[in-house]
């Protein structure tokens, strides 16, 4: 069974071809890494997979997410899949966040939702605190207290995953979810991330340009260079043997910045 | 006698401390990463030593003499010999102007005589740059290209000392790469200051680190020893939080 299948997926904007051709398959809880640099199309192939493309941006081939084809489908159906199939947490948790909104009623909002959506009352108040807690949030009815100005960059990833969570989604779509954030946070964040994915058996879609945060928690890879998949596969297989010349190029410099801090000359 | 020293520095925006106590020296010809994560006052050591702020204790000298950073003399020629380059490369140049302006901007500031055009097309070729940009718009360059604009600006004055400040952390892999190696070559022809809170990037690219923690120095000294034999728990941490390669 697919989970999400994108097939000869081309995306274009005003003539001109953003992504191309692009083909790929999820299975539920497996783990996909997107690669590539600013402007590869790997944010805008996320953006197509949940039906939040840009008006400007006209969409062919097909992505089925749960089995409903997503292009061109009506934005009730969409709806429906955001939340139930899948959830995003995106790079900047500050925006993220509504600024006005106490974190605990942001956080209730989506389990509100879930709840009328499955006719099963929900202790809100618990249901907050509980999800708080499984995203290690320290002290979490301070935290349900507050506004999100008031908590560290971190804090508010983690807040933003909580919401993710809060549907319990099949797919997990993360786009650059520790870019904006401090190296010893993006550790913390990426040890969550694992273990929330490996204990509610989530799928994960992870996009980065950055090799070894997605050799972290990946198990596949595809990489894209301008639009295009150059290369697809184990992440071990290709971060052992690049095969495509770009690929060769980003893991020779992923690997001089490892050598550089093991002070090998 | 070293090129820069920073004495006893503290400084507070408001009541807040944001150094505290900061010592650190640097002589001429080396390269300095001061490393950091948010909240540990990197910037603000760039600022004061820029002379955009003033310690509120301890001071900074500069090849010997004190900054002073209300005369307008003395920080005219401290200009001269000390340039930054910013993080990011689409806010840092002017978008109205063209090449030859914003990077002549330097010498018309500093009142330095001479063949501007020259000192332009050197700086552009010593940054990489085809020297016939000179009537082309910051919008007509990528990300890593304008970089290299802002830095032909900063080193068309021929400054003894080069600030840093995330220079390269707005750029993709393969840009950074082309620019920690541009910084490379220009390290070897003045002194360098690079602040980043990406290690793998300073241990690239300096001699010595200098790393903070909410404001105090933890750890200082060469760049090999550290990353062989971290000495705070801090370090250490932040050299384990780096995610590496799979073997």
């Amino acid at each position: 069974m697919t989970l999400l299948a994108i097939d000869r997926l081309t995306l274009t904007a005003a003539g001109t071809p953003l992504v191309r051709d692009l083909s790929l398959a999820l299975a539920p809880g497996e783990r996909l890494g997107l690669i590539g640099e600013s402007g590869s199309g790997k944010s805008l192939t996320a953006l197509a997979s949940i039906g939040l493309l840009p008006p400007a941006i006209t969409a062919t081939g097909s992505i089925t997410l749960a089995d409903t084809e997503v292009i061109g489908a009506p934005e009730r159906t969409l709806n429906r899949l955001r939340g139930t199939v899948t959830a995003t947490i995106f790079q900047e948790p500050l925006t993220a966040l509504d600024p006005l909104m106490q974190i605990g009623r942001q956080v209730a909002e989506p389990l509100a939702r879930r709840a009328r959506r499955d006719g099963t009352p929900l202790d809100l108040n618990h249901e907050v605190t509980a999800l708080l807690e499984a995203v290690a949030l320290p002290d979490p009815d301070r935290i349900a207290r507050a506004y999100p100005h008031e908590i560290s960059g971190g804090q508010r990833q983690r807040v933003a995953i909580a919401m993710a969570l809060a549907c319990r989604p099949q797919l997990l779509i993360a786009d650059e979810p520790t870019t904006a954030l401090d190296v010893t946070t993006q550790a913390e964040i990426l040890k969550l991330l694992d273990r929330l994915v490996r204990e509610r058996g989530m799928a994960l879609l992870f996009i980065s340009h950055d090799l070894p945060v997605v050799a972290k928690i990946v198990d596949r890879v595809v990489v894209l260079q301008r639009g295009e998949a150059v290369e697809a596969g184990p992440v071990a297989d290709i971060f052992a043997a690049p095969a495509h010349p770009y690929t060769q190029s980003l893991v020779a410099a992923a690997r001089r910045f490892d050598a550089a801090l093991e002070a090998v000359p | 006698m070293s090129l820069l020293s920073v004495e006893n520095v503290s400084f507070a925006y408001g009541r807040r401390p944001t150094l505290g106590d900061v010592s650190l020296t640097l002589e001429a010809g080396r390269s300095l990463g001061l490393v950091g994560e948010s909240g540990s006052g990197k910037t603000t050591l760039l600022r004061l030593i820029l002379g955009l702020e003033r310690p509120a204790q301890g001071r900074i000298r500069f090849d010997g003499a004190v900054l002073e950073t209300r005369n307008a003399a003395f920080m005219r020629g401290y200009r001269r010999n000390v340039q930054a380059v910013f993080q990011d490369p689409y806010s840092s140049l002017d978008p109205r102007q063209r090449v030859l302006r914003i990077v002549s901007e330097p010498l018309r500031a500093l009142k330095i005589a001479g063949d501007h055009g020259a000192m332009v097309q050197a700086a552009l070729t010593g940054t990489g740059l085809d020297p016939d940009i000179l009537a082309r718009y910051p919008h007509e360059f990528s990300g890593g290209q304008r970089q290299r604009i802002a830095i032909a600006r900063a080193i068309v004055a021929r400054p003894r000392l080069l600030l840093a400040d995330e220079a390269v952390s707005a750029l993709d892999l393969s840009t950074r790469i082309r620019i920690i190696e541009l910084f490379r070559t220009l390290a070897t022809q003045m002194t360098l200051v690079f602040v980043s809170h990406d290690l793998g990037a300073v241990a690239a690219l300096c001699d010595e680190l200098a790393i903070l923690e909410q404001g105090r120095l933890v750890e200082a000294g060469a760049t090999r020893d550290i990353l062989r034999n971290p000495q705070h728990p801090y370090t250490r941490k932040l050299l384990g939080s780096v995610p590496r390669m799979p073997a």
